[in-house]
């Protein structure tokens, strides 16, 4: 119960603070909205922002759906061989630390500017991947040995190696990456509709741009709350995954 | 039942582990392995059960053995339940013996607890489980590593004799590595003290079985075992 209460009550001191702070001091609305008036930019354009939410959270989806399944087989085939991964890690970790701003026009330029959704779920998906490929990569090496001995002893085969030992090894790395990856795809996806610009962005970050271009600050306010309160969706559902699926196998520690 | 020759066995490095082990496990003997740290007592344990492999010598089986394995850590799996831990055996070999499962959950005394998740054991439990999955693999021989190391003094009393009983009912010929002459002397019927990769010596404690476990703790026999195992030790280049 503390741990909804505490933050509520500092959002609602904030917004109050916010509140009398802006009205008292008669701070422009183009400088800083009121909170009360982002709140009605949110209520008048309800269907153009459930659009343009649907659009980004459908990005970040798929970019997320992509880390998932490449992640998790790059994982399992540097687990089969080390040479493969002493080769091809480093190129996963150039991807990595090279900042996705840099990289966004690159690919928007590959994919064409008409598919800027396309573009934005590449760069969600390059953001994304790599926390999955390293917490799956650590999950499968972490498999208790004396266990491995056993399944040895016992005549497993690779599916039933897999099946039994390495993947409820690595699950529980691997939902803890997710929500990471979650948050990263997301950044990835509104990374690449600010870098497509106009076009055929639909998103809520090309809202946001559009509106600012307006001068309407409350709107852009509108949109970046959505945006948090998206990423906080994504947080949050990943972690009751997690809680779930480890409660269902008996490893969830209580929260 | 096992005729170890001969043994060599060398990681990479030219150090040799074992260096000309020989021993014999006979039908339904407890044979204990006793020395001190890296004498390769648990080296010739995995290479008994095929986890490693010899870099020379030979073992003999007298027929395809079954064999089950105990470490010293339960390595349970901790996603699964206690029964779903003690049916893996058979689920790895393609089939499931119910009956096994149960009749090894019982021996234990874990059947009341099959569908706990091993965090939610003790850790005397957690090492019951351990030793029901070996069972229910339904074994000749039984390879043990240490496996009661980790437990305190009364729980690896309770643990020597269930072990003696399940023994005594299912005729299991056992190879025992403990770092307790106590234990050693409880359990074997022989005790080979080894040191550098080699036997040093052996004991035999020749208890009086029919008598009660206190009885046998407190025999005249075991005290001598106890001594000469410690004498043997004591020569060891510890």
């Amino acid at each position: 119960m503390k741990r909804v209460l505490l933050p509520m009550a500092a959002f609602i001191s904030v917004l109050m603070f916010w509140h009398y702070y802006v009205t008292l001091n008669d701070v422009p609305k183009f400088v800083l909205p009121p909170p009360l008036s982002i709140w009605a930019a949110l209520l008048d354009n309800v269907p153009l922002w459930i659009d343009a939410s649907g659009a980004t959270l459908w990005v970040t989806l798929q970019a997320l759906f992509a880390a998932i399944v490449s992640g998790v087989l790059l994982a399992l085939t540097f687990s089969l061989s080390r040479t493969f991964e002493a080769t091809v890690y480093p190129f996963a970790v150039v991807l990595q630390v090279t900042p996705v701003v840099a990289i966004a026009p690159l690919v928007l330029i590959w994919v064409g500017i008409d598919n800027a959704d396309r573009a934005q779920v590449i760069i969600a998906w390059l953001v994304a991947f790599f926390p999955i490929l390293a917490n799956m990569s650590a999950g499968l090496k972490s498999v208790d040995a004396n266990l491995s001995d056993l399944f040895k002893l016992y005549g497993a085969t690779p599916l039933q190696r897999f099946r039994l030992l390495l993947w409820p090894t690595a699950l529980p790395y691997l939902l803890a990456s997710l929500k990471v990856s979650g948050g990263l795809a997301l950044i990835g996806g509104v990374v690449a509709e600010f870098v497509a610009g106009s076009g055929t962005s639909t998103g809520l970050a090309w809202r946001i741009i559009e509106a600012g271009n307006r001068l309407q600050i409350e709107k852009m306010f509108a949109g970046l709350l959505l945006l948090a309160a998206m990423g906080m969706l994504i947080f949050y559902g990943f972690t009751l995954l997690e809680w779930f699926v480890l409660k269902r196998s008996g490893r969830a520690t209580d929260r | 039942m096992l005729r170890a020759d001969d043994l060599t066995f060398a990681y990479e490095s030219a150090v040799f582990i074992l260096d000309g082990l020989s021993f014999q496990l006979a039908e339904g003997e407890v044979v204990s392995l006793l020395g001190p740290s890296g004498c390769g007592k648990s080296t010739a344990l995995r290479l008994a059960a095929g986890l490693l492999e010899l870099t020379g010598g030979n073992f003999e089986w007298q027929s395809t053995p079954e064999l089950a394995f105990v470490f010293q850590d339960p390595a349970l799996m901790p996603w699964a339940t206690v029964a779903e831990n003690v049916q893996l055996p058979g689920q790895l070999k393609g089939k499931i013996d119910r009956e096994a499962v149960h009749e090894a959950l019982d021996a234990v005394g874990l059947s009341a607890m099959d569908d706990r998740f091993p965090a939610q054991l003790s850790g005397g439990q957690r090492m019951r489980a351990s030793v029901a999955r070996a069972l229910a693999a339904n074994p000749k021989v039984l390879l043990m590593d240490e496996p009661f190391a980790a437990l305190d003094e009364m729980l690896r009393f309770q643990m020597n004799e269930l072990l003696l009983d399940l023994k005594n009912q299912r005729g299991l010929s056992i190879l025992f590595v403990t770092h307790s002459l106590y234990e050693a002397a409880y359990l074997s019927d022989r005790v080979l003290v080894m040191d550098r990769g080699q036997i040093r010596g052996e004991v035999t404690p020749d208890l009086d079985r029919s008598a009660s476990a206190q009885d046998q703790r407190t025999s005249a026999a075991f005290t001598s075992a106890v001594v000469a195992i410690g004498a043997l030790m004591a020569e060891t280049s510890q």
